[in-house]
């Protein structure tokens, strides 16, 4: 089980190479989400919020999510530091989005473009 | 359980149910039942397979309740029964959608052609496919009201037509063989077909507001099918000339129902039904494509999206694969085979849907369920035995190619399976390698 602070070293590493990425400000202009990250072992929640092409960790819930993640805290951390890619523990069941598939595909391809292949 | 900002009501479970399984081909798939389940043998046969598909619809709720996942029934099978059987089964799954696809196509040239015979259907099917495969690449999204919109139209018309038809002067119902448990049963085997698609809605539910809603929505969207295909089904025993329009019975029951208006109605719906099954079955399709093809399953270039975000690479796969498809059939004429092999896989489905919920309950005990199905193990078990003799009935239909005692929907399956295995142990070696590859010495 990872500790919460790793979480949030994870997601804050992920918001850093987000932006430092151009083409990710460009691809997301416009595609404005709240996203929730639960990990079912930890109690709180973490929240992404992009906006204006620009992606940020608000502490508190900046509204209703338009998609929500939850895995275990393992996997999350994993995933947001670029260890796994999202696909393969998608596909077993093991990380579960609720969201618009058109959504749930082009945070895929933002994970590839913050990680690569 | 988080609640997302936007979410799909119950109406739209509902709809989005029915409009999945409300095919074209379903028109063509009820006169193949009128042939196996003569008189009111054929409608009852219909609404049997409705109730038995409850069975089916708890099972997929369960399944859902339990794992939910846009990803569906490749999850399920994964966890419940192992990824060499889950990945086999997936691609014949594909394979079901594509057979689908292409039943549609033809069911739709043939309408066309009836209705406008200077224009040969083989255009038709080109010009309906590309219009499908455009609009997915554009990533064009009915919206949730239109979407609701269309489907209780369709169920609509088709029920009021039907229903003015039963009155159509001429019209008698065939008295019922003798024996006819016999018949019966050939026609609820192919009946489960008009209900193919109907559990397609369940990889949505991670956008459900109350999964719990799920298995009601399944079962209104199997009662307003059994309703609406049961009427027409009806019609059909009644009208003996049906068949007089060829390969277009709907036709033939709008005309007896509304006389030129009813024909031209009847031709709008098999437009509207056509459109939506290709539409739906290439977005369903190449996401599977799209997530197998990211996970080294398929080719890696199957797994690369658009700058729209779509996955462009299999959209022209699938579109490639279904016009070589419906042309075959189209050119031929042979689509029973398309309708057999579809009631089989269909209820193949089923009962591996039940397989793995008994692997999942007894692998995974521990995981929270939103819905158990009721009955302990009756409702899966039940599943699993009537939808395999079910199928088999299906798969042994005939099928008017030649040589008639062969059962040519096996053997066609049983080739399939074998090729889907066969590349399934291929894939699952390449990547154990890999796999093993990566890892420093």
């Amino acid at each position: 089980m990872a500790a919460a602070d790793e979480l949030t070293r994870a997601l804050d590493g992920f918001v850093e190479r987000f932006a430092a990425e151009p083409r990710l400000k460009a691809m997301t202009a416009g595609w404005d989400r709240t996203i929730e990250v639960r990990a079912d072992d930890l109690p709180a929640p973490y929240w992404l919020r992009i906006e204006g092409g620009v992606l940020r960790r608000p502490d508190e819930a900046p509204g209703k999510p338009d998609m929500a993640i939850s895995a275990n805290s393992d996997l999350i951390r994993d995933l947001f530091s670029g260890r796994i890619s999202p696909t393969e523990p998608y596909l077993t069941g093991d990380l579960r989005l609720l969201a618009s598939e058109a959504d749930v595909m082009r945070l895929d391809v933002i994970t590839l473009m913050v990680w690569g292949e | 359980m988080s609640v997302l900002q936007r979410v799909l009501g119950f109406r739209t479970i509902v709809s989005t149910s029915a409009g999945l399984a409300f095919a074209a081909v379903n028109f063509l798939a009820v006169l193949e039942i009128r042939g196996q389940a003569p008189g009111i043998l054929g409608p009852l046969g219909i609404v049997v397979a409705g109730a038995l598909c409850l069975l089916a619809a708890a099972v997929f709720s369960e399944l859902n309740g339990t794992l939910p996942s846009a990803a569906g029934i490749r999850v399920w099978t994964l966890r419940g029964l192992g990824d060499p059987f889950s990945l086999t089964f997936t691609l014949l799954y594909l394979t079901t959608i594509l057979a689908v696809i292409a039943a549609d196509g033809f069911v739709l040239a043939a309408a066309l052609q009836t209705a406008i015979p200077a224009v040969p259907g083989v255009l038709w099917i080109l010009a309906f496919l590309a219009a499908a495969l455009l609009s997915n690449l554009r990533g064009v999204r009915t919206a949730g009201l239109v979407q609701d919109l269309t489907t209780y139209a369709l169920l609509a018309v088709l029920i009021i037509v039907s229903a003015i038809a039963l009155g159509a002067p001429g019209a008698h119902l065939p008295p019922t063989p003798p024996a006819w448990t016999g018949d019966l049963f050939g026609g609820v085997a192919l009946a489960v077909f008009v209900f193919t698609g109907f559990e397609w809605v369940t990889p949505l539910a991670e956008e459900v507001r109350d999964p719990k809603r799920m298995p009601t929505g399944l079962a209104v969207s199997l009662l307003l099918l059994a309703v609406a295909f049961g009427l027409f089904a009806l019609v059909a025993a009644r009208l003996p000339g049906v068949s007089s329009t060829g390969l277009a019975p709907q036709l033939a029951v709008g005309r007896a129902a509304l006389g030129g208006a009813g024909f031209w109605v009847m031709l709008a719906v098999t437009v509207v039904t056509a459109g939506t099954t290709f539409n739906g079955g290439f977005a369903a399709a190449s996401r599977l494509v799209y997530a197998l093809g990211r996970t080294g399953y398929l080719p890696a270039t199957l797994g690369q999206l658009s700058a729209r975000f779509v996955p462009a690479r299999a959209l022209y796969l699938l579109a490639g694969v279904a016009a070589a498809l419906t042309l075959v059939v189209f050119a031929t004429g042979r689509y029973l085979v398309l309708i057999n092999a579809g009631a089989t896989l269909e209820s193949a489905m089923y009962v591996v849907a039940a397989l793995a919920l008994l692997g999942l309950r007894r692998r995974e005990a521990a995981l929270p369920r939103t819905y158990r199905a009721p009955g302990g193990r009756i409702v899966p078990i039940a599943t699993v035995v009537l939808f395999g003799v079910l199928g088999l009935g299906a798969a042994f239909t005939a099928t008017g190619l030649p040589l008639p005692s062969v059962p040519w929907t096996l053997i066609l399956l049983a080739i399939l399976a074998v090729a889907a295995y066969g590349y399934t142990r291929r894939a699952l070696r390449r990547r154990s390698t890999r796999v093993r590859g990566a890892v420093p010495s």
